[in-house]
């Protein structure tokens, strides 16, 4: 979830109009869906490179992290046109996002892939990458679209509770 | 969904009922994931009791979540034992812990039945059965697992006693 939460603080990050739409508007459970689907590959491979050096080489994001992220990364090119348009309304309106939304798709997924990896490896707190290496290991034998799946139906769930949120960004109630 | 999660903080209370205020003892991962193996097919049986007539007959929860009910049941001896020996070491003994193992289950499974009988909607029973149906790739064991990483991972930092009961080394 703090992966998600660092994937959908993108745009915020770059400017602060985008910043104050951030706080204002809220992302529906399958449009958070698709930007955790393809972000995805890029936070778990942003995860191995900044847990590895601290959790050893017989960890499993060691060993098999990039092999991980990988296997994500074909469900990429499905998730992206929702993932795109729910970026672009985290951005709000104005010169930034018009600047975006313009831009092709190949030369904004690069930008957004290595934003998510380097935001990843700069802010996931070291002291819980134990954690996360045992949720990742005991979570890969699912297929891809699965974890997908349970992620919408939790954001789904979380929809129905009081002020849901991921970090600052608020989840539209169910 | 939010009565399966009142059935299995009711379990442990039920457990816990004149135990001791807690203790600075706190269950280790193995202990938390013998608590889950046991509960499982105690929660279980009950809630695809209860959800069989909101379901349609080929529901995962109904087939699927039978099996895995099922093969943890078998060896709910076992479980027993370790879930029982964490719970007497973390909460010391009560009179309720002294009865015979098969009273005590016995009571556990009539308390849980009565929590979950008919009080789990539609729209809970198809989002339980739709969040098993997507793990069921996971064993029996990577889903004890799984639920237990879940539980550790949930209480921790937290100040409060479900996140004291649980071993911050974990």
């Amino acid at each position: 979830m703090r992966a998600l939460a660092l994937t959908l603080s993108l745009i915020s990050l770059a400017s602060s109009q985008a910043a104050m739409a951030a706080d204002a508007a809220c992302l529906a459970p399958r449009e958070a869906t698709a930007v955790a689907s393809y972000a995805l590959p890029s936070v778990i491979a942003g995860t191995s490179q900044r847990c590895s050096p601290v959790l050893g080489k017989d960890a499993y994001l060691t060993r098999e992290g990039m092999k991980l992220s990988a296997r994500y990364g074909p469900g990429k090119a499905a998730a992206w046109p929702a993932a795109k348009a729910a970026l672009l309304k985290m951005g709000g309106a104005g010169d930034m996002t018009d600047a975006v939304r313009k831009l092709p798709d190949a030369t904004v997924q690069p930008l957004v892939d290595g934003l998510v990896t380097s935001m990843v490896v700069e802010q996931m707190p070291t002291d819980r990458c134990s954690s996360i290496d045992r949720a990742l290991w005991l979570l890969s034998p699912l297929p891809p679209e699965n974890t997908a799946e349970l992620i919408a139906l939790s954001l789904g769930l979380m929809a129905q509770g009081k002020n849901p949120r991921i970090g600052r960004i608020a989840i539209c109630k169910g | 969904m939010k009565a399966a999660f009142r059935t299995a903080a009711g379990l442990a209370a039920l457990i816990s009922t004149t135990a001791q205020a807690a203790e600075p003892a706190c269950f280790t991962r193995a202990e938390v994931n013998s608590l889950i193996a046991y509960a499982l097919p105690v929660v279980m049986d009950p809630m695809i009791a209860s959800c069989r007539p909101h379901l349609a007959s080929d529901a995962y929860l109904l087939s699927g979540g039978q099996r895995i009910s099922e093969v943890l049941a078998a060896r709910k001896d076992t479980e027993w034992k370790a879930a029982k020996a964490a719970v007497m070491r973390v909460w010391g003994g009560s009179k309720e812990l002294d009865m015979p193992d098969n009273v005590l289950q016995a009571s556990l499974n009539e308390k849980v039945t009565k929590e979950l009988a008919g009080k789990l909607k539609a729209s809970e029973c198809k989002d339980i059965s739709a969040i098993a149906a997507k793990l069921s790739p996971l064993s029996p064991d990577q889903l004890v697992d799984l639920a237990g990483e879940i539980i550790v991972v949930a209480v921790r930092d937290r100040k409060s006693k479900a996140g004291a009961m649980i071993c911050q080394a974990n």
